[in-house]
């Protein structure tokens, strides 16, 4: 059965409604603040144990990568991530939907979101068996640089200051050591609060860092939510597509880091994101517009959120390792299903694997128009929808959205706390994503880092162990690179100026 | 002494002492904890206390800058910070339907600066209870989540 037979098998009506379905669902859930990708698959996975596998598959992939898209509409226009793949959209979807720019920014997330999306379907499609070996090589020590590469982006994060963005940071990882620790199982602060025992929660946590701040800003002053400038009618695309035509190079570059990140059992979307962020602000030469509503920002994250859709696939098909949560489940729908995993599934059952890899890649472009319109359709709402509803209204949604992740009425205390101590300490000039930022990455740091130095100390030299591995030195060097390129352009910037200036003299 | 120029973060400054603070309980609950445990509480909790202090020491050499103060009634956003307080801790004996129409009849007139009408009271109102009863419905029934 050749290629086309495949597409073909992918094409039939079911499908293609079943993948409009799973986009629309997908993105809709995605979109409402706490409910997550992960979240979206598992409340939806019932629906598809009676279907054929292959059919399965195809409503499962969609509802994901529509989940991950759906994440940036909170992110640009509430500035609250609506799954935690979307947080670095925060950093530039929300100011250039404050500067009147909500629409294109929308627009831009959903281009970049098709285009990371197929990269990512691509790359399943054509090298997942050489692919998969690679989540193989990555180890603690590699997952412990991983984040540290992560954690360097903490530094451009303060909002003027370094210092205070480092703070911050530390703020963020001493909240990921909240809890049972993972390694070792020491009780780390949480005094007499026993429903901290469980840590704190990423997902609840996220909403009320983000959306509780603009919550309490929102009703200090009369007048819009956010600036439409009267062109609310139009998907400004052909300005889009110009943006994004300039940014190929970034676009290409965050697809494959989403892909890449994806296929790393654990790592996920918002790492993704994050990495391709840092590395598009890193080389663009508008670096210093990055944080202040920077299309290339957005269009970044968004390729790389949804590129590791068909990244995370990767790994779960060919070795049966999840790549990402939602993953874990979907591979729980397949055991269900009675397929069964492993390096042979692309020659056994080959039929059914590709004509869901190309079902992902038709609902990836379906997701084009369904985002589009859903977009405009979000944006126009939030832009007419009084600051008198729209605030109690919103936080409706953070409670329920908190409250959703385990059912646990303690995580939507934990949510305002942690919100109203990030308005507060917003208000004394201590940005709230590199909390976020150290949050996530802490635990994954101090994870990678207590095994990887366990695994050391047994095979007799710690620091070989954290050193002397190929993949570690190679995320070192773009550790360093990051630290060092800003630094090293100021200074050539700076001695240009000097020598223009002796010239004109 | 010299009053803080309207250019020096003193609201940075106060932040940082208090995170000092923070970092220093860090370090000294760290000590309850196993050698392995406690590697990365001390590393960030000494990073905390040394990125606070050396904060400081740049407010105090004039080094800083304040961001512009924010506009607007900072008492309407003191009231949002208590509500959502009160709602969350409210949620798990008042249970949700009660907490959130409270809640939400509280934001609606904090966030509200217009004058209020009859008509504004009964659009907002069934707005409210659309929203509230919408939400209600989505999550509790279609999602299965067991609500309060």
């Amino acid at each position: 059965m050749g290629s086309l037979e495949y597409l073909l098998a992918a094409l039939t009506p079911l499908n293609l409604l079943l993948a409009l379905a799973g986009v629309v669902a997908g993105t809709v859930i995605g979109a409402l603040p706490g409910l997550t990708a992960t979240m979206a698959v598992a409340v939806l996975v019932p629906f598809t144990f009676a279907m054929e596998p292959a059919a399965a598959l195809i409503a499962l992939g969609a509802i994901y990568t529509g989940a991950i898209y759906g994440g940036a509409y909170a992110a640009i226009l509430l500035n609250t991530p609506g799954t935690p793949s979307s947080i670095a959209t925060t950093f530039d979807g929300y100011p250039m939907a404050r500067g009147g720019r909500g629409d294109l920014a929308l627009t831009l997330a959903c281009l970049s979101s098709v285009i990371g999306g197929l990269v990512g379907a691509g790359f399943l499609l054509l090298l997942a068996p050489p692919m998969a070996t690679v989540a193989l090589k990555f180890g603690p020590v590699e997952y412990f640089w991983l984040a540290v590469f992560g954690l360097t982006l903490i530094a451009s994060l303060g909002e003027g200051s370094t210092v205070k963005g480092l703070i911050g940071g530390c703020v963020g990882l001493l909240l990921s050591m909240v809890g049972v620790a993972e390694v070792g199982g020491d009780v780390r602060y949480v005094g007499e609060f026993k429903a901290l025992l469980g840590g704190v929660d990423v997902v609840s946590a996220l909403i009320g860092l983000y959306c509780v701040p603009v919550l309490i800003e929102l009703v200090a002053s009369p007048g819009q939510h956010l600036d439409a400038t009267g062109r609310v009618a139009s998907f400004r695309l052909r300005e889009a597509s110009t943006l994004m035509g300039r940014a190929k190079f970034n676009l290409a570059r965050s697809s494959v880091i989403g892909t890449i990140v994806g296929i790393l059992p654990g790592a996920g979307g918002s790492i993704a994101s994050l990495v391709a962020y840092s590395e598009a602000k890193r080389v663009s030469p508008r670096r210093a517009q990055f944080g202040h509503g920077e299309p290339e920002g957005v269009m970044a994250t968004e390729s790389a959120n949804n590129a590791t859709v068909g990244g995370g696939f990767i790994p779960t098909l060919v070795l049966g390792i999840p790549g990402t949560p939602p993953d874990a489940i979907i591979l729980g729908a397949l055991l269900v299903q009675g397929i069964r995993t492993g390096p042979t599934l692309f020659t056994e059952q080959a039929p059914v694997v590709y004509t869901f890899i190309w079902g992902l890649i038709l609902a990836t472009v379906i997701m084009l128009p369904v985002g589009l319109l859903i977009g405009r359709f979000a944006f126009k709402s939030i832009v007419a929808i009084p600051k008198a509803v729209l605030v109690p209204a919103v936080a409706l949604l953070t409670v329920l959205g908190s409250f959703a992740v385990h059912n646990n009425p303690h995580e939507v205390q934990q949510m305002v706390v942690l919100g109203v101590a990030a308005w507060v300490l917003g208000r004394l000039g201590f940005s709230a994503s590199p909390i976020v930022l150290g949050l996530i990455l802490g635990s994954i740091a101090e994870r990678g880092f207590v095994q990887g130095h366990l695994i050391g100390g047994a095979r007799g030299s710690v620091v070989a162990e954290f050193l002397g591995r190929p993949i570690s030195i190679a995320i070192i060097a773009f550790i360093l690179l990051g630290l060092l390129w800003p630094w090293w352009v100021k200074r050539r910037q700076a001695r240009q100026g000097q020598q223009g200036a002796t010239t004109n003299e | 002494m010299n009053e803080p120029s309207p250019g020096r973060d003193t609201p940075g400054a106060i932040g940082s002492a208090l995170l000092v603070g923070v970092g220093v309980a860090a370090l000294v609950y760290s000590s309850e904890f196993s050698d392995l445990g406690a590697v990365f509480p001390l590393a960030i909790g000494g990073l905390m206390v040394a990125m606070g202090v050396l904060y400081l020491v740049f407010y105090a050499m004039g080094r800083t800058q304040r961001a512009a103060p924010a506009a607007g009634s900072n008492l309407r956003r003191a009231g949002v910070a208590v509500v959502m307080l009160a709602w969350a801790f409210a949620l798990p004996s008042l249970g949700f339907l009660a907490s959130s129409a409270i809640a939400f009849v509280l934001l609606l007139m904090l966030a509200n600066h217009e004058r209020w009408t009859l008509r504004t009271v009964l659009l907002y109102g069934a707005t409210g209870v659309l929203v509230l009863g919408g939400l209600y419905a989505l999550f509790k029934h279609a999602l299965q989540v067991p609500l309060p």
